[in-house]
């Protein structure tokens, strides 16, 4: 078992980092990273708990990618796209960073919406603009949070076929490395308030994942929405048993559709966070509440993930759920109102962790020997 | 080619090996924006836009005149002439 958690959260101001051993019950809060800066995305080394990869921006001075390999004693800076390069569509931030199967291969989803590659660990990048040159590219539509390229997903067993979804626009999936790409919305009830003309381009996806040991299977939390007058709500968590192709509704015990983050664990846990609803995107009642399906979404359980002493009315973002991957598996939950939230036994129990935090964007967790 | 000086916000001098000043040669203010941007391409990113333009929330400062309401950018500079990035209050 491993001797040593890390958790790190990024925040509107600067990354935070928790430390505990096995047992996860007991936390150690560590002095906060690039404090000034916002901290939309974080890769964690699993072999080096000291090297850390962030995607910052800022309001006034825009977006770098940001890498340390000591723990944040020194940092060097990586534009996605060279200053000298002009471009059709602003970077306003990194939203995503994945390593990919191949060697020293990352990629980062950016807003506006698009793809990019390196191959060398993060040190260039270029755009996988088969994605950008899709001819719905001039219909989308930014959602809330701008026009974002928040989910990227890669076939551990086939690498050129991958998956993106983007904000308010939809998935795409490509099965050539990224040279075309498909949209597969088939399944999803269509959105006219994006504002998109385009049936393929007016879907707002807030997380997907991917079943590791089946690359056919995908999860999805939509964005549940009303759908007519009379206050019909849409489903809003999905799954797709052909690779994105089709997809189908998996909520009907969920009493509340509307969420963001979604996490599957190694073992087939899956995970969501409902809120209220579009309009009102706060814990039902200031409870925190996760709902865990071991079924791939056929049953729902609650669980309760809070404070029983006093209501949170805060919300979670897409990327401020995340797991580790011990037995029981460890769930972790960052607040727009700065609690974490953390279970040792997959949503059971859990525990505040002890620091009140700025407005939480991104949490990663690691385990090390 | 007058010899000027860049003064550089503290959030951004991780992009100029920690200085908050720097030295370099440029004939007008124009001219002064592509030297920035031959030199510096990190701290670039964080000023100019992918088209070129200062960032909205950024101040570009020519002797602690704002240079955003200069009509024209050929303004001659001369030895010794300071440049100043400031962050905008705008921006956060």
């Amino acid at each position: 078992m491993a001797e040593r958690v890390v958790l790190r959260v990024g925040t509107v101001k600067g990354v935070y980092g928790f430390e505990s051993d096995s047992d996860r019950r007991s936390w150690r809060v560590d002095r906060p990273l690039l404090p000034e800066w916002r901290v939309d995305s974080m890769l964690i080394d699993p072999e080096d708990p000291d090297h850390l990869l962030v995607g910052t921006s800022h309001e006034a001075w825009g977006a770098t990618l940001r890498e340390t390999r000591d723990a944040g004693e020194t940092w060097t800076q990586t534009p996605l796209r060279p200053p000298d390069q002009p471009a059709e569509h602003p970077l306003r931030c990194i939203w995503q960073l994945v390593r990919a199967p191949q060697a020293s291969r990352l990629y980062a989803g950016v807003a506006d919406a698009a793809l990019y590659v390196s191959d060398d660990d993060g040190a260039s990048w270029g755009e996988v603009d088969g994605l950008t040159r899709h001819p719905s590219r001039p219909h989308w539509q930014p959602g809330n949070g701008g026009l974002c390229l928040h989910t990227i997903l890669i076939d551990p067993h086939e690498p050129r076929r991958m998956w993106v979804g983007i904000s308010a626009v939809g998935v795409f999936g490509t099965t050539d490395g990224g040279e075309t790409w498909d949209a597969l919305n088939v399944g999803l009830p269509p959105m006219t308030m994006t504002g998109s003309p385009d049936e393929d381009a007016m879907y707002c996806i807030h997380k997907i994942v991917l079943d590791g040991s089946n690359s056919d299977r995908l999860f999805m939390q939509f964005h549940a929405h009303t759908m007519t007058s009379d206050g019909t709500r849409s489903s809003g968590v999905f799954r797709s048993d052909d690779a994105g192709g089709t997809w189908e509704a998996i909520d009907r015990d969920l009493p509340l559709k509307f969420g963001f983050p979604m996490v599957l664990s190694p073992r087939g846990e899956l995970f969501v966070m409902p809120l209220v609803s579009d309009e009102n995107r706060v814990f039902d009642q200031g409870r925190p509440v996760v709902w865990r399906s071991e079924s791939g979404g056929d049953a729902w359980r609650r669980l309760d993930a809070g404070p029983t002493d006093e209501p949170v009315f805060s919300g979670v973002l897409r990327d401020a759920m995340t797991l580790d991957l011990h037995e029981p598996t460890g769930v972790y939950v960052g607040t727009t109102g700065g609690d974490v939230f953390a279970s040792a036994d997959a949503g059971e129990s859990w525990q505040r962790l002890p620091a009140r935090l700025p407005r939480v964007l991104c949490v990663r967790a690691e385990t090390y020997d | 080619m007058a010899q000027v000086t860049l003064e550089v916000p503290r959030l951004l001098r991780d992009c100029t090996a920690g200085r908050a000043q720097v030295g370099f040669e440029a004939d007008r203010l124009d001219t002064a924006h592509e030297a920035i941007r031959r030199d510096w391409p990190v701290l670039a990113t964080h000023v100019f836009t992918e088209t070129g333009e200062i960032r909205p929330h950024v101040l570009l400062l020519h002797n602690d005149r704002l240079t955003r309401w200069m009509p024209r950018l050929d303004v001659p500079l001369a030895a010794g002439d300071r440049l100043t990035i400031v962050q905008a209050v705008s921006g956060g």
